[in-house]
C-alpha cells in the first residue's frame, strides 16, 4: 500500500498546490470583476442578481477552469526537461493502477476548484448584501442561486438533474485530464480533455430546469471519460501482449 | 544474462533496428557507439520495454516484464526523475519501489557530488541533473544499468570524476551498457565495444582483444564504419573556387 500511496503523493505534490493557488487567484479575480460590476451599476436599481448578471465572473471562472485543465493535463507529461514516465513504467505498480491514482488526484483538484468557486460566489453575495441590501440577506442569496444560471449551476440546490450533470462533469474531467499524460507517454495525443473543457466553458451556466442541455452534457462527459478509460485499458492490454 | 535475439524496430518506413543480436553478461562494462540515428537509444528503449519491437529480449531466460524490470535501471540525458521532487524524496520513492535500493551508495554519491538534498530537481543545473540521474540509476539496485548519453552537458572534469567513481563502486555482478559519443574518454573504462550503424551491429569487440592487436577504439570504429580519411580533403578540394 505504501508504494501506491507514494505514487499518489507524486501526483498530489505536483498538482494540488498549483490547483489551490489557481483557485485562490480565480477568487481574487472574480471578486475584482464583481466589485467592478457593482461599481458600474451604482445608482441604478440595486439587486444581487442584476450585478451578477452584469459581471464577468462566469467568464473569469471559465478562464481559470481552462488553466486548471491545462495544468492537470500537462503535469506529468513527458516534457519540460524530464520524462518521469520512464521511471513510472519501471515500477511494479501497473500503469493502470498509476492512472487510478492520477484520476483520483485530478478529480480532487476539480473538486477543490469547484469548492473555491462556490465559496467565492457565496462570499461575494454576502458581502454585496451586507453593504447594499442588508434587509434581504438570506432569501436573496437563496433566490439568486435559483435564478442566476451561473450560481444555479455551481450549486443546483434541489435540481437533481443539474447535480448529476455536475458529478458526471467532475468524473469525466478527472478521468480525461489524468489519462492525457499517460497516453502522451505512449505517443498518443488525445483531445478528450480539450473537447470536454471547451464544452464545459460554453455550456456550464444554464438556467434552472434545462433538462435537455443537462442530459447532453452528462452524456458527453461520461462518453469522454469512458473513451479515455477504454484507451487506457487498451494500452495496458497492448503492453501485456507486447 | 541480458539477451537480444533478432530485435527489429521500425518507425514507419524507417528501420531503426535491424535484427540485432546482443548478449550482455554479468559484470561487463559495454560501450555502445554509433552516429546519431544509429539506433542506440531505440535499442535501450526496446530493452526496457518502452517501445514495441519484433524479436526477443530476455533477462536470464525470462522476458522483461513488470516482475523483473526492476533489475534494469536507466539513466538518460532526457532525464527520468520527477522534476518537482527534491533528491531526498526521490530516495524515499526509490527505496519503496526498488527493494534492492543501495542506500549507502546513494549517500556517498550525493556527498561526493555535493548535490543539494532538499532542492527540487528542476532547480538543479543541467550538470547536477545529469549527475543525479546517474546516481539514481546506479543506486536502484539493478543488475543491468543502461546509460544513454548520461553526461551530455557535463564538463570534462565532471565526466572524468564520474568514470573513476563508477569504476570504484561497481560490484562484480553489475553490468553497464553505456551509450556515448565520447570514445576516447571511455576507452580505458569499458571492457567491450559494440558499434551500431543504421540499426545493425557492425562491430562487437572486447577491449582486451583490441589492445592486444595494438589498435585504439577510434581505429576500430573507423574500420567498422569504413571511414575514408581523405573524405574531408576531397570535399574541400571540390568546394575550392576554380582558378580562372
Amino acid at each position: 500500500m505504501k508504494r501506491h500511496l507514494s505514487v499518489l503523493m507524486l501526483f498530489v505534490r505536483s498538482t494540488i498546490y498549483k490547483a489551490a493557488a489557481l483557485a485562490l487567484l480565480s477568487g481574487a479575480v472574480e471578486a475584482a470583476l464583481f466589485a467592478f460590476a457593482a461599481w458600474r451599476l451604482r445608482g441604478g436599481p440595486p439587486g444581487l442578481e442584476t450585478v451578477f448578471a452584469a459581471s464577468f465572473v462566469p467568464l473569469g471562472s471559465a478562464l481559470f477552469f481552462l488553466l486548471l485543465c491545462a495544468l492537470l493535463c500537462f503535469t506529468g507529461c513527458d516534457a519540460l526537461g524530464s520524462r518521469p514516465g520512464y521511471t513510472l513504467r519501471r515500477l511494479r505498480i501497473s500503469e493502470r493502477q498509476t492512472a487510478g491514482w492520477a484520476i483520483l488526484c485530478s478529480t480532487v483538484c476539480f473538486l477543490v476548484f469547484w469548492a473555491a468557486q462556490l465559496l467565492t460566489a457565496l462570499l461575494l453575495c454576502r458581502f454585496y448584501l451586507a453593504s447594499a441590501e442588508p434587509a434581504l440577506r438570506g432569501q436573496t442569496i437563496f433566490l439568486a442561486f435559483y435564478r442566476v444560471p451561473y450560481l444555479h449551476s455551481l450549486l443546483p440546490l434541489r435540481d437533481t438533474g443539474r447535480a448529476v450533470r455536475n458529478l458526471a462533469l467532475l468524473a469525466g474531467l478527472g478521468v480525461t485530464t489524468a489519462c492525457f499524460p499517460l497516453r502522451q507517454r505512449h505517443g498518443e495525443q488525445r483531445l478528450e480533455p480539450l473537447l470536454l473543457a471547451a464544452v464545459v466553458c460554453v455550456a456550464f451556466a444554464q438556467p434552472m430546469a434545462s433538462f435537455g442541455s443537462d442530459l447532453l452534457l452528462t452524456l458527453i462527459a461520461l462518453a469522454q471519460g469512458a473513451c479515455a478509460l477504454f484507451s487506457l485499458w487498451k494500452g495496458d492490454m497492448d503492453e501485456k501482449r507486447a | 544474462m541480458l539477451k537480444l535475439e533478432s530485435v527489429s524496430k521500425s518507425y514507419g518506413r524507417r528501420q531503426a533496428l535491424d535484427r540485432v543480436d546482443l548478449e550482455l553478461r554479468p559484470g561487463e562494462l559495454v560501450g555502445l557507439f554509433g552516429e546519431n540515428g544509429a539506433g542506440k537509444t531505440t535499442l535501450m528503449k526496446c530493452i526496457l520495454g518502452y517501445l514495441d519491437h519484433r524479436g526477443s529480449i530476455t533477462l536470464d531466460g525470462a522476458p522483461v516484464t513488470r516482475k523483473n524490470i526492476g533489475r534494469l535501471s536507466f539513466a538518460t540525458s532526457e532525464h527520468s526523475f520527477f522534476p518537482t521532487l527534491p533528491a531526498e524524496a526521490h530516495r524515499e520513492f526509490y527505496r519503496l519501489h526498488f527493494p534492492h535500493f543501495r542506500e549507502k551508495r546513494f549517500e556517498r554519491l550525493m556527498d561526493f557530488f555535493e548535490l543539494p538534498r532538499s532542492r527540487e530537481l528542476r532547480r538543479f543545473s543541467t550538470g547536477q541533473q545529469n549527475q543525479f540521474e546517474v546516481i539514481l540509476a546506479l543506486c536502484q539496485g539493478a543488475d543491468y544499468i543502461l546509460m544513454d548519453e548520461p553526461f551530455a552537458g557535463n564538463d570534462i572534469f565532471n565526466r572524468e570524476d564520474f568514470y573513476k567513481v563508477l569504476l570504484g563502486i561497481l560490484e562484480p555482478g553489475e553490468t553497464v551498457l553505456l551509450s556515448t559519443h565520447l570514445l576516447e574518454e571511455v576507452e580505458n573504462f569499458i571492457s567491450r565495444a559494440v558499434l551500431l550503424r543504421s540499426g545493425k551491429i557492425v562491430g562487437d569487440m572486447p577491449m582486451m582483444e583490441l589492445e592486444e592487436s595494438g589498435r585504439s577504439l577510434m581505429d576500430f570504429v573507423k574500420e567498422a564504419y569504413q571511414y575514408r580519411p581523405d573524405r574531408v580533403s576531397r570535399a574541400l578540394s571540390d568546394l575550392a573556387p576554380e582558378e580562372e
